[in-house]
């Protein structure tokens, strides 16, 4: 049966003020692709865009699985959640572009799956072998998806021009 | 229900800096230091807003080290920066950080599910394993210690 073994739940990123939603939203999407948590095992699950009074809020949840063996799949779920967004016009390198002025949360949540096929319906064998045969391979790839969790987390926050520490 | 042992204040000991600070370094040795000690490193929160006064950042990281079947090492680092304008190549501000440190007995919840358990548990950590307890919060004192030291060093 499944088993989630989770490294980070819920570690987030927050920006209130100006941003390019559009490069945010495309940039992160690719990074996922790219590290192999793309398509077929790509899911939005989740996007709403909503009027508020002047404003619009927007929501969206990713669901991003990357199958690393018959056994082992390494999962990051994205939340975000854009409130109070007004589209403002900016000035870069000469160019006229719109982006957005807002107040924007990006919830990340990473784990390694094991048994992500469900062979298994007998916990107590399945825990004998995870905890005998694969325990090194667990503690591999949980140090794997861990970087892959803070790599992507960067990413975001690159692309919200927020790397100043 | 797991327990914590405060060894720092429960707001945590608090490290203030008003003026040019370098925000890169204080992230830099927070996380470095919670790593380099083997903590389970967690970076909870990373906020940041641009306000007419300056931008803000709140960040949270959380650390957790497991010293045995029952008990955990707990280091947090919460640091809040309010306005923040840039300052050569530091940035001038006010800064607060809080380090907060404790013990976490029962961390995964084998003691709680029933009253007799809970108190052979209380019997446990209160007589046999007090000496434990005691000896481990210190050690933990000490590195939350040593990480106060790095940030005041930095600041001051």
């Amino acid at each position: 049966m499944n088993k989630k073994h989770t490294l980070a739940k819920d570690i987030s990123v927050r920006w209130v003020g100006i941003f390019d939603l559009d490069d945010l939203y495309k940039k992160s999407k690719y990074w996922l692709d790219y590290q192999g948590f793309g398509n077929e095992n790509f899911e939005e699950r989740e996007y709403t865009e909503s009027i508020k009074g002047e404003a619009k809020e927007i929501h969206w949840t990713w669901y991003s699985e990357k199958k690393e063996s018959d056994y082992f799949s390494y999962v990051i779920e994205t939340r975000a959640l854009l409130v109070g967004a007004k589209p403002v016009e900016i000035t870069k390198e000469g160019k006229k572009l719109t982006w957005m002025k807002g107040d924007i949360k990006i919830w990340i949540t990473g784990y390694l799956l094991s048994d992500c096929k469900d062979k298994f319906k007998n916990k107590f064998i399945q825990t004998l072998y995870e905890k005998f045969l694969v325990h090194d391979r667990i503690e591999k790839h949980k140090a794997d998806i861990y970087d892959k969790i803070y790599s992507f987390q960067d990413e975001v926050k690159r692309y919200l021009d927020l790397r100043q520490p | 229900m797991s327990k914590k042992i405060y060894v720092s204040p429960k707001v945590g000991v608090k490290i203030e800096v008003h003026g040019p600070f370098d925000l890169k370094k204080i992230y830099k040795i927070a996380k470095d230091y919670l790593i380099s000690k083997q903590y389970d490193f967690t970076e909870k929160k990373y906020e940041w807003k641009d306000k007419s006064a300056g931008k803000e950042v709140d960040l949270v990281f959380e650390g957790e080290r497991k010293i045995s079947e029952l008990m955990k090492f707990h280091i947090d680092f919460i640091a809040v920066g309010r306005k923040m304008n840039p300052h050569e190549e530091k940035i001038k501000g006010d800064m607060d950080m809080r380090v907060i440190s404790y013990l976490e007995l029962d961390y995964k919840d084998q003691w709680s599910s029933n009253k007799f358990l809970n108190f052979l548990f209380k019997v446990y950590t209160d007589g046999i394993i007090k000496w434990d307890i005691d000896k481990q919060s210190g050690r933990l004192y000490e590195e939350a210690a040593e990480l106060q030291d790095k940030l005041r060093e930095l600041v001051s």
